[in-house]
């Protein structure tokens, strides 16, 4: 494979990954309107959990590499 | 937040209108000024230093055969004489600008309408941004580009066409991306002058008044006279931009790695996925919110200019690129980035939580900053680590042999008193510079025959990325195996692009 292709092959890589991500933000966005500003207490559930999977798989992250 | 606001010592802050925007431009210029010459120059940054040595007319004839207008080479140029060449003070005029374009606006901000507070957070994103960081901090034109978005902007709010022209002629002088920015401007200028008519809450226009557009027009027929000098020079620059080899295919994927790229500039490795995900998740919450209160009849002008000023430049760019050719770059884009920070802030200080997405916000931003100023991977190259081996173990006589331009203009800048010789290559586009900027520029161009009487010894530096030619990496790999070589040491800037000095011993005429 030449260094072209294999750049072709990274670009194609990283578009998946970023349309993914967007349709992960869309769900987190539906999440937040949901729960978050629409009941209190699911509210806070919603926001302490998603943190805790946020900084949780950030901190994964950091272990594993 | 709302507490944090009312308490008595903020209150008495806040009622001065200076302090805050005082206390975060001054931030913002700490984080511009903070290791300005930290980091070594590369290409581009060297391709200005190059560019601000030639005589004028060299300069202006090497800019012809490249891909930009000339105005950012003769601000340079102009500062240069004054402050000599080094990082810093090459660096020095994007430096002013982005600190100036704080200031600007904080301003722009005001006459648009929007609440303190909003603004005060808009300008507290745009001064720890690490892209603008980035950009005040680097020797090319971009900075200079936004400041050219923000002075016409403001003459529109201010309905000043005279300086409306101005800043229609900055920008079309400044990057030839820059008619993105002209063509929504406008847009927007049409807009608003079509409010003056109506006028607010009037209902139908008066008759005949449609006369208060002839300013408009009139600017814009001078934005073209003024331009027609350069415009014709642009039509050869188009067969260069053409080759587009450093600008990638556009994707919905590449336009959201852009949006990322406008906030943090280059992530650290490790948080990338989280920051993008986050990033674009801001992004759709803010233009969905402001959509929703155009919808609701909230702020209805000052939300469609803001959206407008976001999302046109970047379309008509995505569209040309569809079906002209390939111009979407995240650079150039630096423009909408005001607009994104006001639309940004004002759908944050409309939500209850806001202390709960600081904290979500501050330890990446912490991390991304603490990258961009101490992490290597984020980081230009230190290519000056490796001109200085090469200046240590030279001896008289020896030649520094670049596979193409890359390298060359780059090196040419730490080693300059070294003979210096780029590789003739059969197409000269396929190393980025036309032979007519290679000829303003007095590049010395060899073909093997040439290198090979010339010096014993060979100083072989060989840039390889994926848009390098096979003709380019076939010859150098045959001068290899031709004559006894030495690797001295591969500098990896990424999986797919490194650089390789060697040293050749080619016994040659002396």
């Amino acid at each position: 494979m030449t260094r072209y292709q294999s750049w072709l092959t990274l670009l194609a890589q990283r578009d998946r990954i970023m349309v993914n991500l967007f349709l992960l933000a869309i769900m987190a966005l539906a999440y937040y309107l949901l729960l978050v500003r629409g009941n209190k207490m699911w509210g806070r559930v919603a926001l302490i959990g998603g943190g805790i999977v946020f900084y949780g798989s950030l901190l994964a992250f950091y272990l594993v590499s | 937040m709302d507490r944090f606001w009312r308490s008595t010592w903020s209150a008495k802050l806040v009622t001065r209108s200076w302090t805050w925007p005082a206390i975060i431009v001054t931030i913002g210029v700490a984080l511009r000024a903070y290791r300005l010459a930290h980091t070594d120059l590369w290409y581009d940054e060297s391709f200005t230093a190059w560019m601000v040595t030639l005589p004028i007319l060299d300069m202006l004839r090497a800019t012809a055969g490249d891909v930009h207008p000339p105005l950012w080479y003769i601000i340079t140029k102009s500062t240069s004489t004054l402050l000599g060449s080094s990082e810093a003070a090459l660096r020095l005029p994007s430096l002013l600008l982005g600190c100036n374009n704080l200031w600007l606006f904080y301003e722009i901000g005001l006459s648009l309408g929007l609440s303190r507070k909003t603004n005060l957070l808009a300008l507290g994103l745009l001064a720890v941004s690490p892209f603008q960081i980035y950009y005040s901090q680097e020797a090319r034109m971009y900075q200079l580009l936004q400041f050219g978005v923000l002075v016409t902007l403001l003459a529109i709010l201010r309905r000043q066409w005279i300086l409306f022209t101005l800043g229609g002629l900055l920008l079309l002088y400044t990057h030839n991306l820059g008619f993105l920015y002209l063509v929504t401007l406008d847009i927007v200028a049409f807009l608003v002058t079509l409010h003056d008519i109506r006028g607010p809450d009037q209902g139908p226009g008066r008759e005949g008044s449609f006369g208060i557009m002839s300013p408009l027009a009139l600017a814009n027929e001078f934005i073209f006279w003024g331009f027609l000098p350069w415009g014709a020079v642009l039509l050869g620059q188009s067969a260069n931009m053409g080759a587009g080899y450093w600008i990638q295919r556009v994707t919905f994927g590449e336009v959201l790695s852009t949006l990322t790229m406008l906030y943090w500039f280059k992530t650290p490795a490790l948080a990338t996925y989280h920051i993008t995900f986050l990033t674009i998740g801001l992004t759709i919450f803010a233009l969905w919110w402001s959509g929703y209160q155009i919808w609701k009849g909230q702020d209805k002008q000052m939300l469609t200019i803001l959206l407008l000023t976001f999302i046109a430049p970047q379309a008509i760019a995505f569209l040309a690129s569809q079906i002209w050719r390939p111009i979407y770059l995240y650079r150039p884009l630096i423009g909408v980035m005001p607009s994104l920070c006001w639309l940004v802030a004002y759908a944050l200080n409309s939500q209850k939580r806001r202390l709960g997405a600081a904290l979500v916000g501050l330890p990446l931003l912490a991390l991304t900053l603490g990258s961009y100023y101490f992490d290597q991977d984020v980081q230009r190259l230190s290519v000056s680590t490796y001109t200085e081996m090469i200046r240590q173990q030279a001896q008289p006589g020896d030649v520094i042999f670049h596979a193409n331009a890359g390298s060359y203009v780059l090196f040419h800048y730490y080693l300059p008193d070294m003979d210096n010789v780029v590789f003739r290559q059969e197409n000269s586009l396929y190393d980025g510079l036309s032979d007519k900027t290679k000829e303003a520029m007095g590049m010395e161009q060899v073909t093997i025959e040439d290198l090979v009487i010339r010096s014993r010894r060979v100083w072989l530096i060989h840039a390889v990325n994926p848009t390098t030619s096979d003709y380019e990496e076939q010859t150098m790999e045959s001068l290899l195996q031709t004559y006894p070589s030495r690797r001295i040491v591969t500098i990896e800037s990424n999986e797919l692009a490194d650089v390789t000095i060697w040293l050749l011993d080619i016994g040659g005429a002396s």
